[in-house]
C-alpha cells in the first residue's frame, strides 16, 4: 500500500511539474499584440518612481522623455539640422521688445479628459510650476508677479519676464502645460500631487504605470494635431545594461530609452540580426570643473591651463570611449552657429605645460616628483571628485590622474556616490574637492548653460561649480542674454566662450557620441537628433516612427 | 520555570533585540556624511526657505535626541516616514512589494526544501557510493556559484539564445493580463529566478540533510531498528530522516525570515519588484528613510521566525525544555 501511495504522490507532483512547464513555456505566446507598439528600454536606476512633477520630470531618463508624450508644450524644439523652433500648443507667437511675449494658442486642443485647453491653463503653469519646484524655474519663465500674466481671451496669452529673452527661441521652453481643473487644489506645492491619470493634452495617453516598472500609453486618437503612428509606447525597465542589451537583441524593446549603449558593446549589436547602431553626436558635454574657491595652486589660472596642456583628450577619447566621442572646446556645440570657431585648443603638450608651470615658479624643489606650490611651499596634491555611479568618467579620471602626474601634479582620486557628488559639487565654498568631472546636456536651446559660471555676486543662484567670480564675464553674459540684435548676439557669445577658455574655471574636455542602437524589423522614420533618438529634446521619434509596410 | 519561563525568556531577549536594532537603525544612517536633504535636490538652487521646509517635513529640523523620538514614536503608529525617492510612505512602498518577494521567495524555499531533503537524505544514506560523490559534488557546486552569476547565465541561454523565458519583470509588461492569464503570465516571469533560487537552497539544503543524516545513521536506536529486521525504507523514514531534519527545521525558519528581506541579487538581476530589489535601489538612491525601514523589516522578520523556531524547539525538542 505504502508503495503505491509514493508511487500516486510522485505521479501528481512529476504531473503538476509538467503542468508549470508548459503553462510557463507557452507564456511567451500570450505577449503577442495586434498594434502597432513600441516598446523603449531603460535601465531601473533611470525609471520613475511615480507620477509626481518635479526633479523626476527633469533629471530621471524616463521622466524627462515621458512627460512631453503626455502633456502638450506651448512649442518644441524641431528636429536637426535647424532645431528651430515649431508651435504645438501656440500657433504662433509675438513680442516687441522681447520682455513681454503673446502666444496664441489652439482653439481645438483638448486635454485627455475631454476639458478644453486654455489660456488660464498656461497662465497657471506659467506661475505655479516653477515655484513649486526650483528645477523648474528658468530665466525664460522667470516672471515677477502673477499679475504680469494676463489671460486676454480663452486662446490668448501674455506675460511679462524679468529680463528681455531675445534670441532663437520664444520664452516657457519644455514646459508641461497642466490642465488647471486638476492641479488647482494643489497649486502650493504641485510636487506633492500624486497625479495618478497624468492628463494631459498630449498625443499620448497614459493608459497604466506602475512605479519603477513600466508605463503603458496609447495613442490619444482625440489629438488636435498630428496623430503619431503607433497605438502604443511603453517604457519598460530592466535589471541592468546587460539585461537591457540583451532585451534590445531578443527584439523586446526597439531601442534604449536614453544613454544608448557603451561603447563595448557596439561591434556585438553589429553584428545581430535585425539590429543597427546609430551613432548620433552628442547632447552630453564633460568637463573638468576646478574649484576656485579652495586655496590651492588651482586658483592660478597657469596651473590650469598647464593641467589643460597635459591632459591627452585624443588618448581619453580611444581608451575610454573607444573612439566614440569628440574633443570638446565649449558649452555651445560646433554645429550651432554661436559657436566661437577660434578658441584656445590646450592640445597635448606637456612640454609646454611644463615649461608654463616652471616660469611660474611651480617646480620640484624636494625631488619627490611632484612640484611645489611657490606660495606655500607644499607638494601640489589635488582632489578629483568623481561620481562612482559614472564609470566612463572615473576612468577618464584615472587616465588625467595619470597624464598629469608627468608634468609633476598628483592627482588623488574622491570617488563618491552621485547623490554626495552633487551635495560636494554645488557648494565649492565648502572646500570638498579640488577639481570634479562635470557632465551636462545644454541642448541647442542651451543658453541657461552659462548660469554654471555666473558669478554668485553676480546673481548667480548656485549652479556656479566652480566658484568662478567675474564681473567682467557677468555683464558679457547679461548682454548676450538680452541683446536682440543676433549679429551682436553672436559676439558676445563669441566673448562669452573666449573669456572661459581663456580663465578655464570649467575646462571643456569631450562630448561622447550617442551610441544607439536599435531594431530594423518592425518599425521605420526614428527620428535622430544630437544625443540620438530619445532624450530630453527629442520626442519626434515617438510622434513618427510607424510600422514598416 | 519550566516551558512558560523558557517562552517568556525568548519573547523579552527578541524585544531587547528589536530595541537595540531600532537604536542601531536609527544611528547608522545619521553617521553617513551628507545632509541627506540636500542630497533629495540634484537641482542647486533650492531657496533655503525650501530646504529648511523639507527639514521639517522629515523631521530633521529636531535634534538628535527629538528626531529619536519622533522616530520611536513614528514606529509606534506604523509610521516609518516618507520615502525620499518615492515621495510616499515607506510602509506603503514596502507593503506593495513584499507579495512578490513572499511569492518567489516561499515558491523557491518549498521546492528548495523538499529536493534538498530527498537528495541530501538519499546521500546521507547511501553515503561513501557514487551516488553520494555525486550529489555531495552537485551541492557543493549549487551552493558556491553566486546566484547572480547564475541568473545572468540562466538570462543569456534561456531568456536570449533559447528565448524560451522573458529577461525580467513579474508580469509581461502592459500586457492587460487578467484571472488565469496573469496567473500563467507570473509562472511564466517567474520560473528563471525561482530556480536559480532553488539551485542555490537545494545546495544548502542537501549539504545540511546529509550530513545531519549521517549523523543520525551512526546512532545506536538505527543499529536497534536494523535489528529489528525493519525495511531500510521505513528505518529511513521513521527513524533517520525524522531526527535529521531539526537542523534543517531550523535552517528553514531562519531562511524563512530572509525571504522578507528577499533575494537581492535574483530580484536586481531578472528585474522581479519586490523587497530586494527595493532595497537596491533605495541604496543607490540613497533613499534613507526607506532603507531604514526596510533594515527594520528585515530584523524584525529575522528576529520573528528566529523566535517561533526557538518556541518550535522548545516545543519538539525535549532536551532544550531539560536544559530550561
Amino acid at each position: 500500500m505504502v508503495g503505491r501511495k509514493n508511487k500516486h504522490t510522485a505521479l501528481v507532483v512529476c504531473l503538476m511539474g509538467i503542468c508549470i512547464l508548459v503553462l510557463t513555456f507557452s507564456g511567451n505566446v500570450l505577449a503577442k499584440s495586434k498594434k502597432a507598439r513600441l516598446s523603449v528600454g531603460f535601465t531601473t536606476e533611470e525609471a520613475l518612481a511615480n507620477l509626481q512633477t518635479g526633479e523626476a520630470w527633469q533629471y530621471t531618463e524616463m521622466g524627462a522623455v515621458f512627460w512631453p508624450l503626455v502633456y502638450d508644450q506651448l512649442w518644441i524644439l524641431g528636429p536637426p539640422p535647424n532645431y528651430d523652433p515649431l508651435p504645438m500648443l501656440a500657433t504662433r507667437w509675438e513680442t516687441e521688445d522681447f520682455q513681454t511675449w503673446r502666444f496664441y494658442l489652439q482653439k481645438n486642443a483638448k486635454f485627455h479628459d475631454g476639458k478644453p485647453v486654455k489660456a488660464a491653463d498656461v497662465a497657471f503653469t506659467l506661475w505655479y510650476l516653477p515655484k513649486s519646484d526650483p528645477s523648474w524655474d528658468f530665466p525664460d519663465n522667470d516672471i515677477e508677479s502673477k499679475k504680469l500674466i494676463k489671460v486676454i481671451d480663452d486662446y490668448t496669452i501674455e506675460f511679462t519676464l524679468v529680463n528681455k529673452w531675445p534670441g532663437k527661441y520664444p520664452p516657457a521652453s519644455w514646459m508641461p502645460i497642466l490642465p488647471e481643473h486638476i492641479w488647482k487644489p494643489h497649486k502650493r506645492k504641485l510636487t506633492r500631487f500624486k497625479n495618478e491619470k497624468a492628463i494631459g493634452s498630449g498625443p499620448f495617453k497614459l493608459k497604466k504605470f506602475k512605479g519603477g516598472e513600466y508605463i503603458w500609453m496609447v495613442k490619444n486618437e482625440d489629438y488636435w494635431g498630428e496623430k503619431p503612428y503607433v497605438d502604443e509606447v511603453v517604457f519598460k525597465s530592466f535589471g541592468g545594461q546587460d539585461a537591457l542589451n540583451l532585451a534590445l537583441k531578443k527584439g523586446e524593446v526597439e531601442f534604449i530609452g536614453y544613454n544608448g549603449a557603451s561603447p563595448l558593446s557596439v561591434e556585438d549589436f553589429k553584428k545581430t540580426k535585425n539590429v543597427d547602431v546609430a551613432v548620433s553626436p552628442g547632447i552630453e558635454l564633460v568637463w573638468i570643473a576646478f574649484n576656485l574657491h579652495k586655496k590651492t595652486a588651482i586658483q592660478d589660472k597657469v596651473v590650469r591651463q598647464a593641467i589643460m596642456y597635459g591632459v591627452n583628450r585624443d588618448r581619453i577619447i580611444k581608451m575610454v570611449y573607444l573612439g566614440y566621442a569628440k574633443p570638446a572646446d565649449s558649452f555651445i556645440y560646433p554645429e550651432l552657429p554661436e559657436h566661437n570657431p577660434n578658441l584656445p585648443q590646450y592640445d597635448y603638450n606637456p612640454d609646454v605645460a611644463k615649461k608654463m608651470l616652471n616660469d611660474a615658479g611651480y617646480v620640484d624643489k624636494d625631488g619627490d616628483g611632484i612640484r611645489n606650490d611657490p606660495k606655500t611651499g607644499q607638494d601640489i596634491v589635488l582632489e578629483f571628485l568623481v561620481p562612482s555611479d559614472w564609470p566612463q568618467e572615473v576612468k577618464m579620471a584615472k587616465l588625467i590622474r595619470e597624464q598629469v602626474k608627468d608634468i609633476g601634479i598628483e592627482v588623488k582620486m574622491k570617488v563618491v556616490d552621485l547623490d554626495t557628488y552633487y551635495e560636494f559639487i554645488y557648494t565649492p565654498t565648502d572646500d570638498k574637492f579640488d577639481l570634479s568631472i562635470s557632465a551636462e546636456e545644454p541642448g541647442p536651446n542651451g543658453s541657461w548653460i552659462w548660469e554654471f559660471v555666473r558669478s554668485f555676486e553676480g546673481g548667480g543662484k548656485g549652479w556656479n561649480q566652480s566658484y568662478y567670480n567675474n564681473p567682467k564675464f557677468d555683464e558679457f553674459l547679461e548682454s548676450y542674454l538680452t541683446e536682440t540684435d543676433s549679429a551682436k548676439r553672436k559676439e558676445f557669445a563669441y566673448k562669452l566662450q573666449e573669456i572661459i577658455a581663456e580663465d578655464l574655471p570649467c575646462a571643456l574636455l569631450v562630448r561622447p557620441d550617442l551610441i544607439g542602437p536599435y531594431r530594423t524589423d518592425k518599425l521605420e522614420g526614428h527620428v535622430e537628433t544630437m544625443g540620438g533618438f530619445s532624450n530630453w529634446i527629442n520626442s519626434w521619434s515617438y510622434f513618427k516612427i510607424k510600422p514598416k509596410e | 520555570m519550566g516551558l512558560r519561563g523558557f517562552i517568556f525568556r525568548k519573547i523579552v531577549a527578541a524585544c531587547l533585540t528589536i530595541v537595540a536594532i531600532v537604536c542601531v537603525n536609527f544611528a547608522i544612517f545619521r553617521m553617513a556624511p551628507g545632509d541627506p536633504i540636500r542630497m533629495m535636490f540634484r537641482d542647486p538652487r533650492v531657496s533655503a526657505e525650501n530646504l529648511q521646509l523639507m527639514k521639517e517635513k522629515f523631521g530633521l529640523d529636531k535634534p538628535l535626541s527629538g528626531q529619536f523620538v519622533a522616530y520611536v514614536k513614528g514606529l509606534t503608529r506604523g509610521d516609518l516616514g516618507l520615502s525620499f525617492s518615492h515621495r510616499r510612505p515607506v510602509l506603503e512602498v514596502i507593503a506593495e512589494k513584499i507579495p512578490p518577494t513572499l511569492l518567489l521567495v516561499i515558491t523557491a524555499l518549498v521546492i528548495a526544501v523538499f529536493l534538498g531533503v530527498v537528495l541530501g537524505a538519499l546521500a546521507g544514506w547511501r553515503s561513501g557510493t557514487r551516488f553520494d560523490t555525486f550529489i555531495l559534488t552537485a551541492s557543493l557546486t549549487m551552493y558556491s556559484i553566486p546566484t547572480f552569476a547564475l541568473g545572468i547565465i540562466f538570462l543569456l541561454i534561456f531568456a536570449y539564445h533559447i528565448a524560451i523565458f522573458p529577461l525580467g519583470g513579474i508580469v509581461t509588461p502592459a500586457s492587460g493580463f487578467e484571472g488565469f492569464e496573469l496567473v500563467r503570465d507570473v509562472l511564466w516571469h517567474m520560473f528563471l529566478p525561482a530556480i536559480s533560487i532553488v539551485i542555490w537552497y537545494v545546495g544548502e539544503y542537501v549539504l545540511l540533510t546529509r550530513s545531519s543524516m549521517i549523523d543520525v545513521m551512526g546512532q545506536e536506536y538505527i543499529t536497534t531498528a536494523r535489528a529489528k529486521g525493519l525495511k531500510n525504507f521505513r528505518i529511513l523514514k521513521r527513524h533517520a530522516l525524522r531526527n535529521a531534519l531539526l537542523p534543517v527545521v531550523t535552517i528553514t525558519g531562519v531562511n524563512l525570515g530572509f525571504a522578507v528581506a528577499g533575494v537581492i541579487e535574483a530580484e536586481t538581476v531578472f528585474s522581479w519588484p519586490g523587497v530586494g530589489r527595493l532595497v537596491y535601489d533605495a541604496v543607490s538612491k540613497r533613499d534613507y528613510p526607506l532603507l531604514q525601514g526596510v533594515f527594520l523589516l528585515f530584523a524584525f522578520s529575522v528576529v520573528t521566525a528566529n523566535l517561533i523556531i526557538d518556541l518550535i524547539y522548545g516545543y519538539i525538542d525535549p532536551r532544550i525544555k531539560v536544559r530550561s
